[in-house]
């Protein structure tokens, strides 16, 4: 199941794909008006987390594959907030099949609730977290 | 567009100078065989023998993920890890715990692999672990990744290797292995 996404602004919206078929970067979402942020299969929309004010959204597809090329796709999809000094997070899990898992914390010895490594856009701006 | 990989095995040539960069993503099943040459032939022969005391070395293998599609933005957090299977008896895959550096303009971290002599031969090689105590709740952090950045976002960028040895006991059986998955994860966007 391949998703795309689409980053919501109180007025209009950036796609990951424009119509012309060029891409946005994920590093190019305007983090200081995001409202939303969707996954979408096609036309239809999947998943979509509202984002409250200082929540900073945190995005992967998280890919498995084999010496074959078999490959398995998760999609992780939330945010992370700073609250005094302290990370915590929400980050829902969307798989392959359509069921979606909810989970806080990182969790390094899992299969998929390991934390990614953090793009500067996502960390809190008064720390390297 | 998603990004897309292909896993090569890097093979024959001189040390720093792989003579043949073989994608084994369509070989096979099984993609790699663990054999005493140094080749990605998917045969029988060139098997491994049971020793009678001591240990016998495949060849090693040194493999890594290659960009064929780029992402939008980039890749990396690429980890590894195996069914947790294993192959039996007195056999093991090793794999190496450091990653020789490979990236798109360098391969100075290959190492023509020795006939019948430990992984920690490797040049860059110092220690190693079994590959099947790796599995996908507990993976290897890596293969690392030396493009610039620590980060793959273009065509033809790679992992560092992961290299890979099968040792051989007298206490093994005799026959044809079952194929075991490997896998590699990776993050995107």
């Amino acid at each position: 199941m391949e998703l795309t996404w689409k980053a919501v602004y109180p007025e209009g919206c950036l796609n990951q794909y424009n119509e012309d078929g060029s891409v946005n970067k994920y590093t190019d979402i305007d983090r200081s008006k995001l409202h939303s942020f969707e996954l979408h299969k096609g036309e239809q929309l999947i998943f979509r987390l509202i984002l409250e004010e200082g929540q900073r959204l945190i995005f992967r597809r998280r890919v498995a594959q084999n010496l074959k090329g078999d490959k398995f796709v998760v999609y992780l999809v939330g945010w992370q907030k700073t609250i005094g000094g302290e990370n915590i997070q929400s980050i829902s899990y969307v798989f392959e099949d359509g069921h979606i898992e909810m989970a806080g914390q990182w969790k390094e010895k899992s299969d998929w609730f390991y934390a990614p490594n953090l793009i500067k856009e996502e960390k809190d701006g008064s720390s390297d977290k | 567009m998603v990004a897309a990989f292909n896993v090569n095995f890097d093979f024959g040539g001189a040390d720093n100078a792989p003579g043949t960069e073989q994608d084994i993503t369509g070989l096979g099943p099984p993609e790699l065989r663990f054999k005493q040459a140094d080749n990605a032939t998917i045969d029988s022969s060139d098997p491994m023998p049971i020793p009678t005391a001591g240990t016998e070395f495949s060849r090693w293998k040194q493999i890594y993920l290659v960009c064929t599609t780029a992402p939008d933005t980039q890749v990396d957090n690429v980890r590894f890890f195996t069914d947790g299977g294993g192959f039996g008896t007195g056999i093991t895959v090793r794999v190496g715990d450091q990653f020789p550096l490979h990236s798109a303009a360098i391969e100075t971290g290959y190492d023509v692999s020795d006939a019948n002599a430990v992984m920690t031969t490797h040049t860059d090689i110092t220690t190693s672990s079994d590959a099947f105590t790796f599995t996908t709740g507990s993976p290897l952090s890596g293969p690392t990744i030396s493009e610039a950045g620590g980060i793959i976002n273009a065509i033809g960028e790679t992992t560092n290797y992961l290299v890979l040895q099968m040792e051989v006991l007298s206490t093994a059986s005799p026959g044809n292995l079952t194929d075991e998955t490997f896998t590699f994860r990776y993050d995107e966007i």
